[in-house]
């Protein structure tokens, strides 16, 4: 015991000394050890860890198909970019969250991507009602947003607008189309009916306001349940009124059943209709209503959300042979999406910092599949000729075949509006 | 505008009248087996997709209606053999009910999710058998498949009547309905009774799912609004009651398409009001009186 007696004096006491001296270097050295190799580990992982962007979209549910085509336009995206060396040196990871059929379900992801994943950048949700939902947890965690499919404008309000963007075209720009279209066909009035949801609401007050502006009249406007079937009391209205046209925002399987009732009415059968984004832009439901309701796809037109450009064709080559599926705004806004974060990223310099990344998604000036993307100060993309503008297309059926003209914008259309009455342009 | 609402009310006659077919079977099958038939809407919507099938296999649109309620008839027993204890088919125990109401809850979904891999989630059309439109009056029009789904479905109701008050397999269904342990004692095969009603309900149902699908669509999400209507129309007529159904069915399609005329977007509120207050005033229903019940 007298070994360990530090009040020992002479040699015992150097020996105490000494391992006390050894001790300290071990616990110098494993201390600089460990935290070098902390230091090592930060610096060569953070060179390639990767960038984290969380996708929102319905994965499961009647919308699951449409769900579908955002995530492989994204993927589309993060595959490009990381071929090219990634952002800032850093690979872009899609983190994906399915964002189910309910309001709850989508506030459950959102919060998986944002409190679990801790995700810095997100790609949706797909509903504007589940944006506005998951608004407050994103805003509060400074998440960049980008909305590919939503199209509510009121949510782009400031403050919460902050770190939220659109790469697709908002209801401002649904009723920009629908205006378009009655000019194009010399309507003076115009009805409009639409499945009572918000975003409809908005459109609806948007167009009153753009028609009015050009001298059109909308002369009344409806709302029907999401649920509704039967519709003819909707068909009862309109022949009464006689519009010149009538302008329809049902995007789900009720603008199917309001078209075959409209149809197979011998007065509104030949009134020219306006469908927009309606499931009918799909030849097989098209197709359907026409075999149910002989010639009942004469007189419809289809207002869509793509906005062609010149890279539109090879981002749909690039579609086909990825995942076998043909051109869609769904897929090509999710890529502009995708492209517009990287961009404002790089820009900003840094990704860990979202507010100098929300500044610099200002300076966007992109151009792809889906359109030319620049913002407004809202944060919405700006609409009209050169930026995004939708697309209008006539049905026209051909012994029993339909096919489906591009009739505006000018610089993409193949073909003038034709009167069916007629044969000739409107 | 008067016109615009006749208009209005003819079509929402006529959408009730064919609902009332599938409220009908509900009421059919609750008044035997005293219990809900929550995959009522199911059934709606396998006749929907038949009648779309039978279409794809170019068979004749009568024989297309006939195939659809008699293969429906057999599904409907097959899955009932299948899915519900046999001890719980007739049962007026509140546990049992609700274990048979939860089945059939689950029979409802797993036939969604079947059609949804069979068919997708796009809509589908059924072709018309009747094209054109029938003049009423002035402006206003029946199409040509409204119309002859309407007289189809009075002509099915006729049919129910003879079956349940003129032939001997009816009358068994009523005193069945009535008084069971009495039924039984008399010799009534309450086997042959339950499976038939059971059949004979879920067939209504597939033929108002047939008739409607031709006339909007089908969907694999269809039938569950339709379920609940079929609900308010049992409720208003009077649960038990087949033609109570028939009542039900013109009066909501009624107050239905007046008020989706002036006020599209409370058109279902309004019903389900009036409804209440009618029931109010008849907590039984119209038609709804317990010794009457078939």
């Amino acid at each position: 015991m007298d070994h360990f007696n530090i009040y020992n004096k002479g040699k015992k006491f150097k020996s105490v000394s000494k391992v006390l001296v050894s001790s300290l270097v071990i616990i110098i050295i494993v201390i600089a050890g460990t935290l070098g190799g902390y230091y090592y580990y930060q610096t060569t992982s953070t060179a390639h860890k990767p960038i984290l962007v969380g996708l929102e979209a319905p994965l499961s549910g009647t919308y699951a198909s449409d769900g579908q085509l955002v995530v492989d336009g994204a993927t589309l995206a993060v595959n490009y970019i990381n071929s090219h060396g990634g952002v800032l040196g850093h690979p872009l990871k899609l983190v994906i969250e399915d964002e189910g059929s309910t309001t709850s379900s989508a506030v459950s992801a959102a919060e998986i991507l944002v409190e679990q994943d801790n995700v810095q950048y997100m790609i949706g949700p797909y509903w504007s009602g589940d944006v506005k939902a998951v608004l407050p947890l994103t805003y509060s965690h400074k998440v960049v947003e980008m909305l590919t499919v939503s199209s509510l404008d009121a949510l782009m309000v400031p403050p919460m607008n902050q770190y939220l963007f659109r790469a697709t075209l908002p209801d401002s720009g649904y009723a920009y189309l629908a205006v378009q279209w009655l000019e194009l066909i010399g309507a003076k009035n115009a009805a409009f009916l639409a499945e009572d949801y918000i975003y409809a609401h908005e459109v609806a007050n948007e167009t009153i306001a753009l028609a009015k502006q050009n001298g059109i009249n909308i002369t009344s406007v409806s709302f029907y349940p999401g649920t509704a079937t039967d519709y003819s009391s909707a068909i009862a209205q309109l022949t009464s009124l006689k519009p010149d046209a009538v302008i329809v925002i049902m995007e789900g399987t009720n603008g199917i059943d309001f078209q075959k009732q409209y149809s197979a009415n011998p007065i509104t059968d030949k009134i020219p209709i306006f469908d927009l984004e309606s499931l009918l832009d799909a030849p097989t439901q098209a197709a359907s209503v026409d075999a149910a309701v002989p010639n009942g796809m004469q007189y419809v037109f289809l207002g869509e959300m793509s906005t062609f450009t010149n890279q539109s064709a090879q981002f749909g080559t690039e579609l086909q042979s990825a995942y076998g599926i043909s051109f869609n705004h769904y897929a090509a806004d999710a890529y502009d999406g995708v492209m517009v974060l990287a961009q404002a990223i790089i820009r900003a310099g840094t990704y860990t910092n979202t507010t100098q990344v929300a500044e610099a998604m200002m300076q966007t000036n992109y151009a792809g599949p889906g359109g030319h993307i620049m913002f407004e100060s809202n944060h919405n993309p700006v609409i009209g000729s050169g930026y995004l503008t939708g697309t209008i297309y006539q049905t026209i059926v051909k012994n029993g075949n339909i096919y489906y003209e591009i009739i505006w914008p000018p610089n993409y259309a193949n073909a003038t509006p034709i009167n069916p009455a007629t044969g000739q342009a409107y | 505008m008067l016109s615009g609402l006749i208009s209005s009310i003819f079509g929402g006659i006529t959408y009730g009248l064919i609902l009332s077919l599938m409220a009908a079977g509900l009421s059919l099958i609750y008044g035997i087996m005293k219990n809900v038939n929550t995959s009522h809407g199911a059934f709606y919507l396998i006749g929907g997709f038949l009648a779309y099938l039978f279409y794809a296999l170019h068979l004749p649109p009568i024989a297309n209606l006939i195939l659809v309620v008699l293969s429906t008839f057999f599904i409907g027993i097959g899955a009932l053999y299948l899915v519900i204890p046999k001890k719980l088919w007739v049962t007026l125990d509140p546990d049992e009910q609700n274990i048979v109401m939860i089945t059939f809850l689950a029979l409802a979904t797993v036939t969604e999710y079947i059609i949804l891999l069979i068919f997708g989630g796009a809509s589908v059309s059924i072709p018309s058998i009747f094209y054109g439109n029938v003049r009423i009056l002035g402006n206003i029009y029946l199409t040509a498949q409204v119309t002859f789904s309407s007289i189809l479905s009075l002509a099915v109701f006729i049919l129910l009547y003879l079956i349940l008050y003129k032939s001997k397999f009816g009358k068994g269904i009523r005193a069945y309905s009535q008084n069971r342990e009495l039924a039984l004692a008399a010799g009534i095969n309450e086997f042959i009774i339950v499976i038939f009603t059971f059949g004979i309900g879920v067939s209504l149902a597939a033929l108002s799912g047939s008739l409607l699908g031709s006339i909007f669509s089908v969907n694999s999400a269809s039938g569950w609004d339709e379920l609940v209507i079929a609900f308010v129309i049992v409720t208003f007529g009077g649960i038990g009651n087949v033609f109570g159904s028939l009542i039900g069915g013109l009066v909501y399609g009624l107050v239905y398409s007046i008020v989706l005329y002036y006020y599209p977007s409370y058109a279902i509120v309004a019903v389900l009001l009036i409804i209440y207050l009618i029931l109010l005033i008849r907590p039984s229903g119209i038609l709804g009186k317990v010794y009457e019940r078939v």
